[in-house]
């Protein structure tokens, strides 16, 4: 009997190791991220020439929502957007958009947005975040949705992030010589964005 | 002056006349136009150039819709008598090929202007719709088929001067005027 009692004896700690361990790490507080793209959704600008609406997109952009299972709210929210990406169907309109005077592909590829904080609004949420652009970093907050939403999102494994933002493109340099006239280019630049995450 | 709304047997009448000449003047402008557009160093000014370059366009053809279908009411005086067969034929062709081109002008700038992604529009008061999806390759063939165009639009009009003046000056007869608002005049000749 005493080499049975002296086996329990090593396992105890073990076993409370495991369980501590257990315990510190719940299950549903575990952070997952979500990510999806262009090969997922879509990212969408709207400006305006001299009172004339036009659109374009974004061929190539990434976005990942890490939260705790769930939690949409304590979550974090990242897009990267290349801006040589950016396509008007206008050759035009699309050389200028990558030329200096706009978004200078050359010495800046790359866009980002990383929220800071997010809250309910609605039946949605609003998100307070940062936007590098031009190597300009400002604040810009957006407006999105989730289908499904909350606890639905831990089922299904996936979502669809939908939402907009109003960009005051002169914040950013974006436009400048004679496109800084907002008479001839609106400072207002709509963007529209509905893209499927999935976790890994 | 009696002002005849209608051709005559020796004259244009008012009508026909007025857009005739406000054809004459929209085409003009379209050339001045291309070539402020091609000087200009600036987008902004550019793209308004564009836009009304666009438009005068627009106007032109519509104006050229008018004069068909007004002609084909109202025929046009004939040639003089006795003009030789060779000078008949190379009359209604000269006039067959400038209303050609009237029409070919705006519809491959209309063309044009959709390939490449702009919307045509008309004074900023009418948007029309494209006539072909945006597409680079488009947009260079009919580019080049719109200059090419014009460059021809340019030797017809050349001959069609000439042909006018030659009438009034050489062989003195009431050709060139029976497009001028002179009536009274030419109807007495």
């Amino acid at each position: 009997m005493t080499g049975r009692a002296g086996a329990n004896a090593w396992l105890l700690p073990v076993l409370a190791t495991v369980l501590v361990l257990a315990a510190t790490v719940p299950a549903g507080a575990e952070a997952a991220c979500y990510a999806g793209g262009d090969g997922t959704g879509t990212l969408e600008f709207a400006g305006a020439v001299e009172g004339r609406g036009f659109t374009g997109r974004f061929g190539e952009f990434d976005v990942r929502y890490c939260m705790p299972e769930g939690e949409p709210e304590s979550g974090r929210i990242e897009v990267t957007v290349a801006l040589a990406s950016a396509d008007s169907d206008n050759r035009d309109r699309d050389t200028t958009l990558k030329g200096e005077e706009f978004f200078d592909v050359v010495s800046f590829p790359e866009s980002t947005w990383r929220s800071t904080e997010i809250v309910r609004d609605g039946e949605g949420y609003r998100a307070e975040g940062e936007l590098t652009l031009k190597g300009i970093t400002a604040a810009q907050p957006i407006r999105f949705t989730l289908e499904p939403d909350g606890e639905r999102i831990v089922a299904r494994g996936a979502f669809t992030l939908a939402g907009d933002a109003e960009v005051d493109r002169q914040r950013f340099d974006v436009g400048t010589g004679e496109f800084a006239d907002p008479e001839f280019v609106r400072n207002r630049v709509d963007v529209r964005f509905k893209v499927e995450l999935a976790a890994p | 002056m009696k002002v005849p709304i209608r051709n005559t047997a020796e004259a244009y009448g008012a009508l026909a006349q007025l857009l005739h000449w406000a054809v004459v003047a929209g085409i003009a402008l379209q050339f001045v136009w291309a070539w402020r557009i091609d000087r200009t160093d600036s987008i902004r000014e550019e793209f308004a150039l564009v836009n009304q370059h666009k438009s005068i366009g627009i106007t032109v053809l519509m104006l050229a819709v008018l004069r068909l279908a007004w002609r084909a009411f109202n025929r046009p005086p004939p040639l003089p008598a006795g003009l030789p067969r060779w000078e008949h034929l190379a009359a209604r062709a000269t006039h067959w090929l400038l209303y050609v081109l009237i029409f070919a002008m705006p519809l491959t700038g209309w063309a044009f202007t959709s390939a490449a992604g702009y919307g045509p529009e008309w004074f900023g008061w009418l948007d029309l719709p494209d006539l072909v999806a945006p597409n680079e390759r488009l947009e260079e063939i009919f580019g080049a088929v719109h200059e090419a165009l014009a460059a021809t639009l340019v030797t017809v009009v050349a001959l069609h001067v000439t042909a006018a003046l030659r009438h009034h000056f050489v062989l003195r007869d009431n050709v060139l005027k029976r497009m001028l608002p002179t009536w009274t005049t030419s109807t007495r000749q």
